[in-house]
């Protein structure tokens, strides 16, 4: 079920929020089980059974976990790993290993005939089956104690506002506002109006991004990447930067109705973006885009390794690693994998060339000027993400070395621009970009006030806003039924 | 703090307010002669148009007249001057992208046994698989009847129904934006080009019709008896592309619908004898020459049927 469908704004979210504030407290967990299940089971309903795998693994991994000791414990958790990741593997990676396999077997002259699965990815996988690992290895570290309720645990896995797109809960915050003890806190808050407007504010803010931002720059983002042979740098440059703006609106905004939809029940999901194209650098850039992701990284993965307390060349080892992985996570091609080498390569570089940059930045005055400054960094930090996010949008690894080709050697032109917008639909080259720049503009505001920066403004500025935003969802919005990039992983 | 309840209206209120001055100033601000409304997206249809000039000149008091409704095959492919030629009274009132559903809120404002002697409902696969949206903004804007406009843009299921409405109430629409050369009178447009090559084979079948729509189609046909309004479904020559089994899944839908109604279903797509290269403007619709033939069988047909009395 999308967020954006009329199934879930007119039925689900009315019918299963007024049901969890009437039930007594002690049947919500079960409410929002079933709820999950029904969210879930609108798109494959066969797919259940692979979280159910997933749970039944977990549960029981994380009991015996905590009642072991020493070796046998480790290999619990590895045991539910490979479980975890073997489930992952199957779905999303056999496809493109085989393949891979396939043409390098080809390429040398060789007959391959093992052949494709035929199956769908199941939508959410990397997301719930790394929540559900985060929850073992917690376990295992000892800073979570094991759930014994099933159903509870359940909950935590498949908690439906963030079950298919993140953000990628830990245990310590949300399976801790599930199992609550307290009255008024998490699965046991009252109705409170003023924690419920403020959910739905958010949900009305991530809509707005979604339906007037997002999909509105997808009209033009799609018109390039699958023609990238009809048009030039121009195009192709604009095209890029909207792509960067529209999968930060479709993605954030699928996260803020999320949180929104949670928050009015009482829980708080952790923030999973903060304004993250007004980042200095690369490495500010992942503690601001999609922090729920690069902390689970952070945390299982880079530290684990040895993060940066380790000789240099190993520290740009680990870093690449995590990248690497990072971008096979998003997904099964090698255009992703590419992305997450970018973004590797960036952070190495930055590593290797800041004696360098801090000499030339000095040298020519800059250091004295650090508003002019930052704002050189936060256009460069830009310009670095745009270009990677080519490789995260083309149709494959032929399109991306296509269109930066094309995006360097093609002269910068107007009629191309021209041509571009004589090729889209009435209404969507206007718009849009008129959307786009007052989006930038709002965003960093909306983001002080949302984290208490800067109060929201009071009188009929502060009363309007909300209502502004629901004119202007009606009223521009993008009502094709799309879906979300993210739920693709 | 105010109760939840009367927070919840003041938002509504004031987000509705809000809309409707939005709206009111997009549709008075004008750009290039047009208000800027119609620059912010291409589902919104400008007043004007075969539909604007067809609906100008129907007279839904004139008694007896053979009515013509549904797509672009009909208002392109039903020449009503044949008919008015042998005598018969006669009125296309197709629409570009017309669905039953359309079709159904024409019916039932617009036609009675009064005004309408016989109902010749055409029949386009694609019309069947089509939403609605392109006929539902071009009849909101350029039908008269606020009543059809509402049923029309209800049944959409689509929040972009909402904004043809409020476009409806604010643009005006007393004079047309432009107007179609093509238009011949009567509902009719005239194409004179022919393709001049021939079509390719035909088309694998495309997605199944939608259930929404074949509901619609049951309904008009419904309406049409409880109105007494005697009732066929047609559908016209097809190019060779549209022939046979690109064509077969919707003519079974449409047989399995008026089974047992003692409604005709026509079905002219599989006609012989059809000149692929001469009679049709495009891959799919018929030119002047072709409907001129097509509606001359079609006709005859009726007269043999007993629906039209033939002229002494």
């Amino acid at each position: 079920m999308l967020f954006n469908s009329f199934q879930f704004i007119c039925i689900f979210f009315p019918l299963v929020t007024g049901l969890y504030f009437v039930l007594p407290h002690r049947w919500r967990w079960l409410l929002l089980l079933v709820a999950s299940c029904w969210f879930y089971m609108a798109f494959v309903p066969v797919y259940i059974l692979i979280l159910a795998f997933t749970i039944g693994v977990d549960y029981f991994a994380g009991i015996w976990i905590e009642a072991s000791a020493g070796r046998r414990r480790k290999w619990l958790l590895s045991a539910s790993i490979v479980a975890n990741l073997g489930v992952l593997a199957f779905f999303k990676y056999y496809n493109f290993l085989n393949e891979s396999i396939a043409a390098a077997v080809r390429g040398l002259g060789f007959h391959y005939g093992v052949p494709d699965l035929g199956i769908i990815l199941p939508i959410g996988l990397s997301f719930h089956t790394f929540q559900s690992l985060s929850y073992t290895i917690e376990v295992y570290r000892g800073h979570q104690k094991a759930e014994r309720h099933p159903g509870l645990f359940s909950l935590y896995v498949m908690f439906y506002p963030q079950l298919v797109a993140g953000p990628i809960e830990r245990p310590g915050n949300l399976l801790n506002q599930i199992n609550v003890r307290e009255e008024g806190t998490g699965i046991r808050s009252g109705f409170d109006a003023d924690r419920v407007a403020e959910g739905l504010k958010l949900m009305l803010w991530g809509f707005f991004k979604k339906l007037v931002v997002a999909d509105r720059c997808a009209v033009i983002v799609d018109q390039v990447y699958n023609r990238p042979d009809d048009y030039g740098a121009a195009a192709i440059a604009l095209a890029t930067w909207l792509f960067a703006v529209q999968i930060y609106c479709d993605f954030s905004g699928y996260t803020d109705i999320a949180r929104g939809a949670a928050r009015v029940m009482g829980f708080n999901l952790m923030l999973n973006f903060r304004t993250p194209y007004r980042s200095g650098n690369i490495s500010e850039f992942w503690k601001r885009w999609h922090i729920s992701l690069s902390s689970w990284f952070r945390d299982y993965l880079y530290i684990p390794l040895g993060g940066n307390r380790v000789v240099k060349w190993r520290w740009y080892y680990n870093l690449m690693v995590v990248f690497l992985v990072s971008g096979l996570w998003h997904g099964a091609d090698w255009t992703y994998v590419i992305w997450g080498g970018l973004h590797g390569s960036y952070l190495v570089l930055a590593i290797l060339c800041a004696p360098l940059l801090a000499r030339i930045t000095k040298g020519i005055g800059l250091d004295a000027r650090p508003r002019l400054k930052h704002a050189l960094n936060v256009f460069i930090t830009v310009q670095l993400v745009s270009f990677a996010w080519i490789f995260f949008r083309a149709e494959s690894l032929g399109g991306a070395l296509l269109l930066c080709k094309r995006l360097f050697t093609t002269p910068v032109s107007l009629a191309d621009l021209h041509a571009l917008y004589i090729a889209l639909p009435r209404g969507a080259f206007g718009v849009t970009l008129v959307f786009t720049a007052l989006f930038i503009l709002a965003d960093p505001l909306y983001d002080a006030w949302t984290n208490r920066e800067k109060m929201v403004p009071k009188g009929i500025v502060g009363r309007l806003v909300y209502p502004v935003l629901l004119a202007c969802i009606l009223l521009f919005g993008y009502f094709g039924a799309t879906s979300f990039i993210y739920f693709q992983f | 703090m105010a109760a939840p309840w009367k927070r919840l209206l003041l938002f509504t209120a004031t987000a509705l307010v809000l809309y409707l001055v939005l709206m009111w100033a997009l549709c008075s601000i004008r750009f290039r002669d047009r208000p800027v409304l119609f620059g912010t997206a291409d589902y919104y249809h400008w007043p004007g148009g075969d539909t604007w000039q067809r609906f100008q000149e129907f007279n839904p008091r004139k008694p007896g007249q053979v009515i013509f409704i549904g797509s672009s095959h009909a208002y392109r492919g039903y020449d009503p001057f044949v008919f008015i030629g042998r005598g018969h009274p006669a009125f296309n009132l197709g629409s570009s992208g017309q669905t039953p559903m359309n079709s159904y809120f024409l019916i039932k404002q617009y036609l009675d046994s009064a005004n309408c002697a016989l109902l010749v409902l055409d029949m386009y696969d694609a019309s069947l698989r089509n939403t609605g949206l392109e006929s539902t903004s071009d009849l909101v804007e350029n039908q008269p009847s606020a009543a059809a406009a509402a049923g029309m843009a209800w049944h959409l299921d689509d929040l972009r129904a909402l904004n043809m409405m409020a476009a409806r109430t604010f643009v005006d629409r007393s004079e047309p934006y432009y107007v179609t050369g093509q238009y011949a009178g009567k509902g009719f447009c005239r194409f004179a080009d022919s393709v001049k090559v021939g079509a390719g084979p035909p088309r694998a079948p495309q997605q199944p019709p939608l259930p929404r729509q074949v509901e619609f189609l049951g309904k008009c046909i419904g309406l049409c008896r409880e109105r007494g309004i005697p009732v066929v479904v047609a559908s016209h020559y097809g190019r060779r592309n549209l022939r046979g089994p690109a064509h077969a899944p919707a003519a079974r839908t449409v047989d399995s619908l008026l089974a047992g109604t003692g409604v005709p279903y026509l079905d002219f797509t599989d006609a012989a004898g059809v000149d692929d290269e001469n009679w049709f403007a495009d891959n799919n619709h018929l030119n002047g020459t072709g409907a001129r033939f097509f509606t001359a069988q079609l006709a005859d047909t009726l007269e043999r049927l007993g629906y039209l009395h033939p002229r002494p």
